[in-house]
């Protein structure tokens, strides 16, 4: 049975929808990904998706949870400003739908993730109360930050009308440098040494043998700025650890937008096409990361499967999508891969979809019973 | 003072919590902490110094069992009340939990105690290399978990972000009747779950007790440069950050200095402001060497054009130090020239600096009295400084309905009313103002959900009643009673 989808044309209708559901204990889902009983009513927030205020000279914007990344970064572009919004999927993923995620692409190595930028937020709680809070101004503290609560909750706390966030100016120039090396450990160490180093990289992220055109261990690292700080990175990249770089290559611009859409495609295709049975995300600290990664290398070997790894290992986070040419439960591999995880490293399942785990925390729960008591707004995405 | 029997069974209950030595309770030693940077107070009816989380939970429950208000407070340097006991009740200071217990460098993370005084972190971990970015202009003596408490900015954080993008954990005691202890976050960069660590940043003090914080450290920049632009009208400042803004320079702090405050702020520090100017930018550009010497270049380009008089480039460490001096002991500078003060922490859109600061022109000029402005220009956070004397009434009155238009025109252009100060006490009516009964209904409800009795800083923040419309044109309680006749004051 095709479950009802209710398409609202503005952030008012979207919470009278949600009024109108939780008064009847009606399961609501706004995720095109979750399979979903013949009871539960999507929610389909593609109507809202206009851009309702844009200041380039306050570096601003307020935009529909509907609207379409790629469309927001096509109106952003013409003032030579942008959002650092390089996810995957970026060519159909909504604003919605990245904030519920806290969805991320490689320049979350230099920008953070989207809670550093989101400044407002218009949203619907189970109830039907439309609410806001932050604002259009880059600092702001009047009232809790609801933003952060909201982001990467998976609509799971109220589902997201509208969103307001700091851009930032595109930069002068920017130049990819891919150092190649023999193994995972190399590479990460050099991704460190350039962390700490006065050069402060637009993106630092590891590539798995395979997904670049070299044969090793890759690690891209994009300079951003004048002529004079792209031959700074230049002179200091090819200096750094005798005999730790094999290889330094400054790509062209065509290779450089190729590399970056094949990271993300990488994830598409995987998914998309079911090619992957597992990818995981791992979040962990800068001197664990060596040891994280080497755990994603040993479970793939364990299970006879091949695993693509990349990430922003210049903040300790790793990507790893498994191709199966294994017969193991991927349920079983996650659980061999978090028992051999350094200490203090978080493992999430991002396909199959892990629901967020209230019981790890009871102040997500105090949360969770505020906002949606009956549990009725995306109940798949969380579990106790 | 005659203690009531509660209270004496509260403090001698404290003293077993926290040892004899932990708990203040004679009028003459509470009088200190009557007070915090603001003009608000009011009197706790005892003062208690945990040790560490345990014992904070312990008061917790104490305070459950005596039905006795609990406010923490770090060094008292806030500005909007945060940290008063309004309800009387117990104030939970945090001078003895002072400890970093952990310099992680290698992970570029801190952990520490509530009390640890900001710049003493920066100064543990610049041995090391790198420092704690937010810098609030109090930070020789603010604590980190005031920081955390009131998400608190500083001049450096235009570039960098404030408190809450350099927290990534924090260990909470809730106020429920077991004052259980919530561990929330990590060292990673990101947790799972949901942002709990982002929410109870800067939700001063209403939610939970910050017992532990884990913070992110900043690795220090290869290369400062400080300019000092000079205008002639404070217009041409104003306009001259939005086309800084616009032309995507992002320097590391941008500060404005109108030509009264630094007039007022060279009398007191000689830090070098020119005399005769209508107001300065102070632009401190960091990073690598080659960024820094193409945003001087960019910036005095911008400068030039916008019609700055001249612009300066501090010549060595001593020259730049000597600038943000002036600029970080501005308040402090006042107090040569005014009894009293009122300042404001509105934020506007950078494109409304100079609109804005025409609007608060006005509104001196219509009240009577001179108003400073010394503020965060590169992110539109306003500190106009309104001078009046507290102990005239009728200046009260002017300085409270001062205050309120330019807040209100802050609301007017699509601001907000407080940009790192807080709401406390003295904003907390003007909350109506900027959002709506159903924005203000939500937030109760995650407010109730872990502070349900209000047992923890109770009536701050949110307003105290349903009805917004009841509110509007209320002043801050304090200087409403300042403003009253005296013989009304205890009526």
């Amino acid at each position: 049975m095709t479950p009802e989808t209710m398409r609202p044309q503005s952030a008012e209708e979207v919470a009278s929808i949600l009024r109108a559901a939780n008064e009847e204990g009606r399961d609501l889902s706004t995720s095109r990904l979750t399979a979903i009983s013949g009871n539960t009513l999507r929610l389909d927030m593609t109507a809202l998706n206009a851009i309702e205020k844009y200041e380039p000279g306050d570096l601003t914007l307020r935009v529909q949870a509907g609207a379409r990344v790629v469309d927001v970064l096509a109106a952003l572009g013409p003032h030579r400003q942008m959002l650092p919004l390089d996810m995957p999927n970026a060519q159909d993923a909504t604003i919605g739908g990245m904030l519920a995620s806290a969805a991320h692409g490689p320049m979350r190595a230099s920008f953070g993730g989207v809670r550093e930028y989101c400044i407002g937020i218009e949203f619907a709680i189970a109830d039907g109360t439309l609410a806001h809070a932050g604002g259009m101004v880059v600092k702001n503290v009047a009232g809790y930050d609801l933003m952060k609560l909201l982001i990467g909750s998976r609509g799971t706390l109220g589902i997201i009308a509208s969103a307001s966030f700091k851009v930032f100016p595109i930069a002068r120039s920017t130049s990819t440098f891919v150092a190649t090396f023999a193994n995972s450990e190399e590479a990460i160490q050099f991704a460190q040494t350039v962390r700490r180093s006065a050069l402060a990289p637009l993106r630092l992220e590891l590539a798995s043998p395979g997904q670049t055109t070299s044969a090793g261990w890759s690690l891209l690292i994009t300079a951003a700025g004048s002529d004079a700080v792209i031959a700074r990175y230049r002179r200091e990249l090819g200096g750094k650890g005798p005999g730790g770089v094999r290889r330094l290559v400054e790509l062209t611009a065509e290779e450089d937008a190729t590399v970056w859409k094949a990271l993300n495609d990488l994830y598409a295709n995987a998914f998309v096409s079911g090619a992957s049975r597992l990818q995981v995300d791992v979040s962990t600290t800068l001197t664990a990361t060596v040891a994280a990664c080497k755990a994603l290398e040993d479970i793939a070997a364990r299970f006879g499967a091949q695993v693509s790894i990349h990430g922003r290992v210049g903040i300790g986070h790793l990507i790893g999508i498994f191709h199966p040419a294994f017969g193991a439960d991927p349920c079983v591999m996650l659980q061999a891969l978090r028992s051999i995880m350094p200490p203090d490293t978080f493992v999430q399942s991002i396909y199959p979809r892990a629901p967020i785990d209230l019981s790890q925390n009871a102040g997500m729960r105090v949360v969770k019973r505020a906002l949606d008591p009956k549990n009725i707004l995306n109940p798949g995405a969380t579990s106790l | 003072m005659v203690l009531s029997q509660a209270l004496y069974s509260a403090i001698r209950d404290l003293k077993q919590v926290v040892g004899d030595d932990g708990v203040l309770s004679r009028a003459e030693e509470l009088l200190l902490y009557e007070y915090d940077g603001g003009i608000e107070h009011a009197a706790p009816e005892c003062v208690a110094f945990p040790r560490n989380t345990g014992e904070v939970s312990r008061i917790v429950q104490l305070a459950h069992r005596y039905n006795m208000a609990i406010v923490p407070r770090g060094a008292g340097t806030g500005l909007s009340g945060g940290s008063i006991a309004r309800s009387g009740g117990i104030v939970l200071v945090f001078a003895r939990m002072n400890h970093i217990l952990e310099l992680d460098i290698e992970n570029e993370r801190a952990v520490v105690e509530p009390g640890v005084v900001n710049l003493d972190l920066t100064h543990a971990a610049e041995k090391h290399g790198y420092y704690f970015a937010p810098d609030p202009s109090s930070q020789k003596a603010c604590t980190i978990g005031g920081n955390v408490a009131e998400n608190s900015g500083g001049p450096h954080t235009l570039s960098l972000g404030v408190t809450v993008n350099h927290v990534t954990g924090m260990t909470v005691v809730l106020p429920d009747e077991a004052g259980s202890v919530l561990k929330l976050g990590s060292k990673c960069a990101h947790t799972p779950g949901y942002d709990l660590t982002g929410f109870f940043t800067g939700s001063e003090g209403t939610l939970g007790i910050v017992t532990e914080i884990t913070v992110k450290l900043t690795r220090l920049p290869e290369k400062a440069a400080t300019l000092l632009a000079i205008f002639d009208t404070i217009e041409s400042a104003g306009e001259t950050v939005e086309a800084i803004t616009r032309e995507g320079i992002t320097p590391a702090a941008l500060e404005m200095l109108d030509g009264w405050m630094l007039r007022t702020v060279e009398a007191a520090t000689h830090a070098g402001y020119p005399l005769d100017s209508g107001a300065v930018l102070l632009i401190e550009l960091e990073g690598l060497s080659e960024a820094v010497e193409d945003q001087a270049e960019a910036v005095a380009r911008v400068c030039a054009v916008s019609g700055a008089r001249e612009v300066r480039r501090a010549k060595d460490e001593r020259e730049r130090e000597l600038l943000w001096a002036g600029r970080k002991n501005a308040f402090g500078a006042i107090g040569r020239v005014s009894p009293s003060y009122y300042v404001q922490d509105g934020v506007i859109p950078r494109t409304k600096i100079a609109s804005t600061l025409h609007r608060i022109e006005e509104i001196g000029k219509q009240h009577g009295f001179i108003i400073g402005n010394i503020f965060h220009a590169g992110d539109g956070n306003l500190h106009p400084l309104i001078l009046f004397d507290i102990r005239d009434p009728l200046q009260t009155q002017h300085a409270i309905a001062a205050g309120n238009e330019i807040l209100e025109y802050c609301i007017s252009v699509g601001g907000s009313i407080t940009g790192e100060h807080g709401v406390g006490i003295e904003k907390q009516d003007l909350m109506c103002r900027l959002f709506s009964t159903q924005d203000l209904t939500v937030m109760k409800m995650l407010r109730d959900g872990f502070n349900s009795t209000s047992l923890l800083n109770p009536q701050k923040l949110l307003p105290s009643t349903k009805t917004c419309r009841e509110l509007i044109g209320i002043a801050p309680d304090w200087l409403a009673r300042a403003a009253m006749p005296k013989d009304l004051h205890d009526a």
